[in-house]
């Protein structure tokens, strides 16, 4: 028993930094005074942040990516909640078709919808870009929401939204008073981890974004293929900082194991 | 206060199962009535149907000789105790008693007035700025009923609200439960699978099988005389006689009903001669406390005999005697 | 069905038929157009050489991904699972950290160090190990390296919650009767890990399966998979309909192995349950 304990304490510690150092290289290189990222770094400079707000794709990249992030994540709650009451409460038929339905958007490749999208709503129907942006990111968010949410409802006990109905209130009125307060948790979390994945996309974005319409992953991805410079570390750097304060909200809140 | 008519109430599942059949029954005003049988006779589903909680297939309820058949659940104004007290998780004790309060038009001082009134009656005074979660499952079980009796219902509903309470607790709640019933003159409906629970706080008991009632009675009479073998082995007669065999041994016993077999409880059968005999075999002998169990192989099968002396050793050979008074003529279903 | 059921319902399956399903039918149904074949243009796809090649090149990452995680991950997850609360709470935010970053981010990093004046080649230069860079980035090697980085995390996080339900007590009984370490890892734990690992699995060979951004900016112009190729055919090509084919053949593969998979993780369900 010992050897393997051993043995699995150094591999596990071994992945642990693997994790752990390319993201800290990345942060070291975001300070170098060099033009070309190198490691180690020569001198010391903020000059690279500064660079990024300077580049009005990164900035408007920012912006409308959280845009975009917020607002699909939203729809996808005002959507995806009411779907996952009916599939989780009502005695209907063929559940799992429905559920396999609503979880679909997450069975097809990111890039397959993000090029059908294109195709439909840009080219044929002439949709605004922004607009299928939306889409796109609603389409991504959904099945997340679906599967939190379901699994809130899951843990909230039935009888309680039956006492509600016992005592006087209908249905609407129950769901907000005493169904929405008790899974709260789940819905903030859903919008979360929505928010996130939304944040992150590259493969919907890609061909929904254009000339006046950049998303901050895409934006960076574009700015790679020119240029190689220590901008590109402190942008990744900003990030992190997002993705930290996010989850330091999230445990805050939640807990963290509300998100896996 | 309200009397219900129930009349034909049928339910079955799109499976074409068929949970209630037929079913008629009324309450009178200020009766606790109880719906007892085994889990899966309906009992949960006919309870349901009343509170409005599940749509009428088929049938009418009245209540005070209204139809409430389409009547929405939240619009029916009765009590309902849950099995798992479904307290609001989100609210202290106060705010779960005043939430149904809130939603009928009374003013601030009323609701509260109300509240603290139920409060005190039901023993939560001191509690009433707790959490559910910081509550005993006794104390969330008295909660519940508050919450119930609050909007002062019209119908109490109990849906085996003792189920998931220790034995002591049980007995405490139960008797807490019947004290207020009395108290507040409230027409009850107490569904449980429980015999004893339901025989020592019910004026009268529904026995339910299979989406129909067995038998309609008092708590005494239907221990006295049940009138199906299923009602008779469900509240704990273990020793059935076929009628034929009977006759045939020339036995006296009342023949006043058409069936084919007669029941007699263990604790009134005898050892010895007497009327109505049968000889067996001791198979086995338990001392049970305040009564002794003589396991007995007869020609019937095995009988079981229960009596307060000690009259006799395992492998000896015994008279039973069946007295005339004590045998029971059970109905075919 | 109930009027409430179907105006609840109704938004959100006209969305996903309106948003979803029919763009996808309109891009499937003309790549099953041909002048004399209706898999004509199938045909022509498979025909090319180099286009197999970015089939089986996408194939072979995700095999290789997977197995890689697999494991790593098991040791890993093993590890955590045994820490105490504390720790195993720091390790869990080490892992989730890179979950949520963007994978730009996590793949830029992997330039950094397996770049032509990367960390490793300037690292290996100066101890004089080598003579002049190595060719590290651009390669199917970076790609899985990048995919490995990037999946690692997810494979780890599946397979913690299956040893969290793990029965220690089994293992305990068969070391005091004489099991050997590693025969007691290989019999009695790693079946109990089955649905993790099929579960972790899924994720992380379909995940690196469609994977876009791993392969564009580690893998470059020469190691084309699947979904670069369907970017290269569509945006810079114009090509639309050899664009569709990719992207039918990448969803049929991607919805194939996902349903073939959570197939057999409810065959093991089942065998556990009993």
């Amino acid at each position: 028993m010992r050897t393997k304990i051993k043995f699995s304490s150094i591999v596990g510690f071994l992945i642990l930094i693997i994790l752990v150092v390319p993201l800290l290289i990345v942060i070291i290189t975001s300070f170098g005074e060099e033009s070309a990222i190198s490691f180690p770094i020569k001198g010391f400079t903020f000059d690279w942040y500064a660079n990024v707000f300077q580049q009005p794709d990164f900035v408007e990249g920012l912006k409308m990516s959280s845009i975009v992030a917020v607002l699909a994540s939203f729809l996808a709650l005002l959507v995806g909640t009411p779907i996952v009451y009916v599939l989780t409460r009502f005695d209907i038929h063929h559940k799992d078709w429905f559920q396999t339905i609503f979880l679909s958007p997450a069975l097809i490749p990111e890039i397959v919808i993000g090029f059908a999208l294109y195709q439909a709503l840009v080219i044929s129907l002439q949709l605004p870009l922004f607009i299928s942006l939306i889409v796109g990111h609603f389409l991504l968010c959904l099945p997340y929401v679906v599967r939190l949410i379901t699994a809130g409802m899951m843990e909230f006990d039935e009888s309680i939204e039956e006492a509600a109905w016992m005592v006087g209130y209908d249905k609407v009125s129950t769901f907000f008073k005493v169904v929405i307060p008790n899974i709260k948790q789940s819905v903030v979390a859903a919008f979360i981890l929505s928010f996130i994945t939304s944040f992150n996309n590259i493969p919907i974005s890609l061909f929904l974004n254009g000339p006046d319409l950049n998303m901050l992953p895409t934006s960076i991805l574009n700015y790679l293929e020119n240029n190689y410079d220590p901008t590109v570390s402190a942008v990744s750097v900003i990030l992190m900082i997002i993705t930290a304060s996010i989850m330091i909200l999230a445990e805050k809140y939640l807990g963290l194991n509300k998100l896996t | 206060m309200a009397n219900i008519e129930i009349s034909d109430l049928s339910m079955s599942y799109q499976k074409g199962k068929q949970i209630l059949d037929q079913l008629s029954l009324s309450i009178k005003d200020g009766e606790l009535l109880s719906i007892l049988g085994p889990s899966g006779c309906g009992k949960t589903t006919m309870l349901r149907l009343i509170s409005g909680l599940i749509p009428i297939q088929k049938g009418t309820i009245k209540v005070s000789g209204k139809d409430i058949s389409k009547v929405p659940v939240y619009k029916r104004n009765f009590g309902m105790v849950f099995q798992s007290y479904a307290l609001f998780p989100h609210m202290t004790i106060f705010q779960n008693i005043t939430f149904g309060l809130k939603r009928r038009k009374l003013d601030k001082k009323t609701i509260e007035q109300k509240a603290l009134n139920i409060l005190d009656i039901t023993g939560l005074s001191n509690l009433k700025d707790r959490m559910p979660h910081e509550l005993s499952g006794g104390q969330q079980q008295r909660v519940s009923l508050a919450r119930a009796l609050a909007i002062n219902p019209n119908v109490l509903l109990l849906d085996e609200p003792l189920s998931n309470l220790d034995a002591k607790l049980r007995i405490e709640m139960r008797e807490e439960i019947h004290r207020l019933q009395q108290k507040l003159n409230m027409t009850t409906i107490f569904v449980t699978h429980d015999q004893e629970e339901c025989f020592a706080i019910s004026d009268r008991v529904a026995l339910m099988n299979q989406g129909q009632i067995e038998q309609l009675d008092t708590p005494q009479n239907i221990y006295k005389n049940p009138r199906t073998e299923f009602v008779a082995r469900f509240i704990g007669y273990e020793n059935f006689i076929p009628k034929t065999w009977a006759e045939d041994q020339q036995w006296q016993f009342h023949k006043e009903i058409m069936g084919n077999l007669l029941t007699i409880r263990p604790e009134n059968i005898g050892i010895g001669a007497g009327e109505n005999t049968l000889l067996g075999k001791v198979v086995s002998k338990n001392f049970l406390g305040n009564y002794y169990q003589y396991i007995v192989d007869t020609e019937l099968g095995i009988l079981k005999v229960n009596t307060t002396k000690d009259q006799s050793e395992t492998n000896a050979e015994i008279t039973l005697n069946f007295p005339e008074s004590s045998l029971i003529e059970l109905e075919d279903k | 069905m109930k009027r409430s059921t179907v105006l609840l319902l109704s938004p959100g399956l006209l969305l996903i038929i309106v948003l979803l399903i029919l763009p996808i039918l309109q891009m499937f149904l003309p790549t099953f157009v041909g002048d004399q074949f209706f898999l004509e243009k199938y045909l022509n796809f498979f025909h090319s050489s180099g286009n197999i090649q970015v089939i089986l090149r996408t194939l072979m990452i995700a095999v290789i991904t997977t197995l890689i995680t697999l494991s790593l991950g098991l040791p890993t997850a093993y590890w955590m699972s045994r820490l105490g609360e504390r720790w195993k709470k720091v390790v869990s935010i080490i892992v989730l950290f890179p979950i949520l970053t963007n994978a730009v981010v996590r793949n830029f990093a992997w330039i950094t160090i397996l770049g032509k004046n990367g960390v490793i080649n300037n690292l290996l230069m100066q101890l004089h190990l080598i003579e002049k860079p190595m060719t590290l980035l651009y390669t199917n090697f970076s790609i899985v390296i990048g995919s490995v980085y990037l999946f690692l995390p997810i494979m780890i996080t599946s397979l913690v919650s299956s040893f969290s339900q793990l029965n220690f007590e089994v293992e305990e009984a068969a070391s005091v009767i004489g099991a050997r370490p590693s025969i007691v890892f290989f019999k009695v734990i790693l079946p109990q890990l089955s649905v993790g690992m099929l579960t972790g699995s899924i994720l992380v060979f379909v995940g690196s399966l469609t994977a876009y951004t791993t392969p564009q900016l580690l893998g470059g112009n020469k190691n084309m998979v699947l979904a670069t190729l369907l970017q290269q055919q569509s945006i810079t090509l114009g090509d639309w309909t050899s664009a569709s084919v990719v992207a039918v053949i990448l969803t049929v593969i991607a919805v194939l192995v996902m349903t073939i998979m959570n197939y057999g993780t409810k065959l093991m369900d089942r065998r556990n349950a009993k």
